[in-house]
């Protein structure tokens, strides 16, 4: 705490002579928001007409620039809404708070063609995706249910080992190098029904942000990406229902201002009901199954003074699979919680101090029909976390500093079985760390064609007590080390110390008014690492903190890019390459045993990766036809010693070729059809070339023992989605109001059956027959009808 | 268990969507034969055998060649006996002499075309096992191998594991004779989750692929294994049975404890020599125990 007063101290003086050197200049600054319903605009654009000096509004939609005293015509726009322009006469540092109207139908073309989106060129991060939750909508979804993950993964640079899988890579990194942040509070499942949908309930997202690189310094922690989920505020005008029918779970949001333009709260609920038609079957064990998952997201903020406003939000969700009427089974769930509290200190300053709880958990039970016997098995992770974050914008210069401090609290799990009334309880003990990290970056504008970002993250890692340290010696590589000693900590006693600097770096040339070159390396480091030894990651991977053991993993990427809007904006195009480095990657010996076992330290190799890759997207934002291509060639690599004779491996989601494409056509002002196309290179495998026959077992076996060396085929799919808008119905009372729309999705349209993996097995009923078997996740065309209503 | 714990996360996706598996044709690159060894050794019998075959292309269906002509013997590593055993029929080399000893350590020496081979295993402790229980199951219905006839039998195994950690075992049973499990129902279990403690599910449970009927004889037997046999098996239970699915364990060779000792040639085998202390019970289905 007390460098990062120092930090503070040094920040201001450095400031004040740099305000010394100007005269006569005064800042406008206030907040951009939406006139229907109150929500803050994020990335809204306000600028003096004639210079073009201006800015973007940050994540709470709060904006700040200087212009010199006298007039001036300040327009405000955002892609989809009508620009607005306002007079001013700067006597003084000014206050301005500005409305935007979303663009009707009859005005969509005009406006957009109007006022420029032009972010893609000018603003100064790259490597980044924003979707807003309207652009989403109109992506043909799965079952039809709009869903925030599924739609990151049609974006350049992002892999997955195969459909319905947790997680996703981005550009070669593995699953646990994301930081996946609602409101700000770290997500460590963002998974419903294992991949098929995410945490994210769509009718309370606001704006989704995937960072692949540049990563501003306030972020660290994760060594690949950052994914920025934001949720609505929650309408500050009216009353506001949204919800939905679908095939697998329905949906319900309801949004209110307490205090009109003061204070809203939305709350957001769903439930999947497979186990309800579970308990139509005829068949016993389908009867007494469960199956289902459930969440509530909820957020509240209430302005105090027109200086502070303070945001509340949580989520909390469950998924369950039950046999047996429940004895048996697991679930899994999120817990988090977000407090906020954004204060303007003055027309230049700008606060945000996060307060953050987030708790990932599951569990596992068997039990007899008596309950005489049984296993249960439960596993946490736990963070408190507290963060602020300063603004201050000066100039040309806009500086964001502060800190961050998380706890850890791991709960690797125990086990507890009970046999006959006997108790057997095993497990690995809680593990604890803490997580520091200081940070100050500057973005500048050189000239009007030349802007910098540079920033430094110092972040400290401290592995604390109580615990043990295990030691192990060195042996064949590729084998399962064997302990040596242990040492005992008590509690609070550090038991392991890491720091990293990690500078950060991004550079903008404006070519024209209509493209720009951009450039950007950034170093990450990641203090916890996800243990886990199948295909796709599962819910029931543990994670563990850096100790004597496992180092902190680092990463190094540069990336460049070219980027160009064409036909007045109407197309956004960029072509981006990077090169990242991976250190201290993790990998497990064969047969590792990561469950349950305190000495699983011993099961780990140590390795390191590489990745690299060009990707191309371009984007049409307007007219009837709307949507992106994106394709990404791109390679992911591992290297660890003992495995595949000591020689580079492609990743499991290494794939050559990802090839989207993505478009949504309004026919008329109610009915719109979207397509989706999506070409993927398939997975890297580990195919056999002889048997062995083992005790009567045929056994598959590797002369080369060489990993990922062969492909399987190549993954395509095609899905329509067609919706059909209803009349918007109008009355005098709130419930009078509303309108419903039907979605009708086909998945999976041409009936492929994409192989998710290829596994060698003896035949059935066969002693000498083998044969190779296709696994498809989806075998069939999936057909789904859902309905929307809003009020 | 870990891989009882993938089955069951599998389970739901199966039923819910249309996941789907079918055969398809794969070409697989050809590859150079090695020496596969299949041997264990028993406590309670004189009587052992051990395999010596050559690995063939994976979807050879053709029987596996004999590795004739071989010198094969197992040493006492405590008394340093040798006991030799002899070719009986080509390929598959017996003794009748050799009854391995609860507690010792034995090494397998085989003498093939020049090249020494050599693997090292243990015969550890074994509970005994207290009871074999039939219970009798009129509704038919579900159960661990599909559907059951009714008034078929479940067979629950009573035994109480040894304290004290570190203790590895394989399950296995016989029906009138027969083997009552596929040989890809692999049965192990470690004492991690169960030190000291009376079997529990699904461990004791676990014998019930067959459906047991009113006067069918069962056998069951405890074998112990040591730590690296349980990884041995392990390792053939995921690469055989947790292949499927999304959480499909990654795919890699099994390992063998077939050592090339000969100086200068790197030749290598696969397979595996294992040692077992046995115990056993059988009981008549419907008769006292």
């Amino acid at each position: 705490m007390k460098q990062f007063l120092v930090l503070v101290l040094l920040l201001s003086s450095f400031s004040v002579s740099f305000a010394q050197t100007t005269v006569q200049r005064y800042t406008i600054s206030g907040y951009v928001r939406d006139a229907k319903n109150g929500e803050a605009l994020i990335g809204a654009t306000v600028s003096d007409q004639d210079t073009k000096v201006g800015a973007a509004t940050n994540v709470y939609g709060f904006y700040s620039f200087s212009l010199p005293a006298g007039e001036h015509t300040i327009k405000a726009g955002f892609l989809g809404y009508e620009t607005k322009v306002i007079k001013v006469n700067l006597t003084a540092n000014q206050k301005q708070n500005i409305e935007l109207s979303e663009a009707s139908a009859e005005t969509k073309e005009v406006v957009i063609t109007a006022e420029k989106p032009e972010a893609n060129v000018k603003a100064m991060e790259m490597s980044v995706n924003k979707l807003d939750i309207k652009s989403i909508n109109k992506i043909p979804a799965f079952l039809g249910e709009v869903d925030v993950i599924r739609a990151i993964q049609l974006l350049p640079g992002v892999s997955t080992v195969g459909e319905g899988s947790s997680g996703f890579n981005v550009r070669g990194g593995s699953v646990d190098q994301n930081l996946v942040l609602l409101d700000e509070a770290p997500v460590y499942n963002s998974s419903h029904l294992f991949g098929f949908f995410s945490v994210f309930n769509p009718d309370a997202v606001k704006d989704v942000k995937l960072v692949k690189g540049g990563i501003p310094a306030q972020y660290g922690g994760r060594l690949s990406s950052l994914l920025d989920v934001r949720l609505k505020e929650g309408n500050m005008k009216k009353l506001a229902i949204n919800g939905g029918i679908g095939t697998v779970f329905s949906r319900l949001a309801i949004e209110a201002p307490f205090k009109k333009d003061k204070g809203s709260f939305i709350v957001a609920v769903r439930r999947s009901y497979g186990d309800v038609f579970l308990k139509l079957s005829s068949n016993q064990a389908l009867k007494e199954s469960q199956l289902y998952f459930y969440d509530l997201t909820a957020k509240a903020n209430y302005e105090i003074g027109k200086n502070d406003r303070i945001f509340v939000s949580g989520y909390l969700g469950r998924d369950v699979f039950g046999f047996g009427g429940g004895r048996n089974g697991f679930n899994w769930g999120n817990r988090t919680a977000t407090i906020r509290w954004n204060h303007v200190f003055s027309d230049k300053l700008f606060l945000n101090s996060t307060a953050f709880y987030s708790n990932y958990d599951y569990q596992i039970k068997f039990e007899n029909d008596d309950a005489t016997s049984s296993f249960n098995w439960k596993a946490n992770v736990i963070n408190y976390s507290v963060k602020p974050e300063f603004s201050y914008y000066l100039n040309d210069n806009t500086i964001t500093f502060g800190g961050q401090s998380i706890l850890y609290q791991f709960e690797p799990g125990t086990a507890t079985s009970i046999s006959e009334g006997e108790k057997n309880v095993v497990g690995q003990p809680n593990k604890y760390g803490i997580e520091n990290a200081l940070y100050l970056a500057n973005e500048q504008k050189i000239n009007t064609r030349l802007s910098l970002q540079y920033g430094l993250r110092f972040s400290n890692w401290q592995y604390v007590g109580s615990g043990t340290e295990y030691f192990f010696n060195d042996t064949i590589s590729g084998a399962r080390r064997t302990l040596i000693g242990t040492k005992e900590y008590g509690s609070g006693d550090v038991i392991r110390t890491f720091n990293n600097l990690e500078p950060r770096f991004s550079a903008k040339y404006e070519i024209n008014e209509n493209s720009s070159l951009k450039a950007s390396y950034n170093r990450t480091a990641q203090y916890i690492h996800l243990i886990s030894n199948s295909v796709a990651s599962t819910p029931l991977d543990i994670y563990a903190p850096s100790s004597n053991n496992i180092k902190p993993q680092l990463a190094d990427q540069v990336a460049v890019g070219y980027f160009r809007n064409f036909a007045n904006n109407t197309f956004e195009a960029s072509v981006e390459g990077y090169y990242k480095t991976l250190q201290n990657q993790l990998e497990y010996v064969s047969n590792a045993d990561l469950l349950l076992n305190r000495q699983f330290e011993g099961d780990l190799i140590k390795g390191k990766g590489r990745a690299y890759g060009l990707e191309f997207f371009i984007k049409k934002n307007s007219g009837k036809l709307t949507g992106f291509i994106s394709y990404t060639l791109s390679r992911s690599e591992r290297l660890f010693e003992g495995l595949n004779k000591n020689d580079w491996y492609p990743t499991r989601f290494d794939k050559t070729h990802i090839l989207n494409i993505t478009a949504n056509y309004d026919i008329t002002d109610r009915w719109s059809l979207g397509a989706n196309w999506t070409y993927q290179t398939g997975t890297p495998g580990t195919f056999p070339t002889n048997r062995i026959v083992y005790q009567g077992i045929i056994i598959p076996h590797t002369y080369s023992n060489a990993r990922n060396s062969v492909r399987i085929p190549d993954y395509h799919r095609l899905d329509f989605s067609a919706t059909r808008e209803g009349k918007v119905h109008t009355g005098t009372k709130w419930y009078q109001n509303w309108q419903g729309t039907w979605v009708f999705s086909v998945y999976n349209a041409y009936n492929r059956r994409n192989a998710f993996s290829i596994f060698f097995q003896q035949k059935e009923n066969s002693r000498v027959e083998t044969e190779a078997i296709r696994f498809s996740v989806f075998g069939s065309i999936i057909p789904a009808v859902t309905y929307n209503f809003k009020f | 268990m870990k891989s009882k714990i993938f089955l069951i996360l599998a389970l739901p996706l199966l039923v819910f969507f249309s996941s789907c598996e079918d055969p398809i044709v794969v070409g697989l690159d050809a590859a150079t034969p090695e020496l596969s060894v299949d041997g264990w050794i028993y406590s309670d019998t004189s009587y052992q055998e051990i395999k010596l075959t050559k690995t063939t292309e994976y979807f050879d269906t053709t029987r596996q060649p004999a590795v004739i002509g071989a010198q094969v013997s197992v040493t006492d590593l405590t008394d340093s006996t040798i006991y030799p055993y002899t070719e009986t029929r080509p390929g598959l080399y017996t003794t009748n002499s050799f009854k391995p000893l609860i507690g010792r350590s034995y090494q397998l020496n085989i003498i093939q075309e020049g090249i020494t081979w050599r693997a090292k295993t243990d015969v550890k402790r074994v509970p005994t096992i207290d009871s074999l229980n039939f219970e009798l199951n009129e509704e038919g219905g579900n159960g661990p191998g599909g559907p059951r006839d009714k008034d078929t039998y479940f067979l629950t195994l009573f035994a109480r594991e040894t304290p004290g950690q570190g203790d590895y075992y394989k399950f296995d049973a016989t029906l009138n004779g027969r083997p009552a499990n596929e040989p890809d129902n692999i049965n192990i279990i470690d004492d991690k989750f169960a030190d000291g403690l009376v079997f529990i599910p699904p461990v004791n449970f676990g014998l019930n692929e067959e459906e047991y009927k009113l006067g069918d004889t069962v056998e069951v037997r405890i074998l112990s294994i040591n730590a690296d046999a349980y990884a041995f098996w392990t390792e053939i239970n995921t690469q055989i049975n947790n292949t499927e699915g999304l959480f499909a364990q990654v795919p890699s060779n099994i390992r063998t404890n077939i050592k090339n000792v000969t100086p200068g040639n790197s030749a290598t085998a696969v397979g595996y020599f294992g040692g077992s202390g046995v115990s056993r019970k059988r009981r008549i289905v419907g008769q006292p125990q």
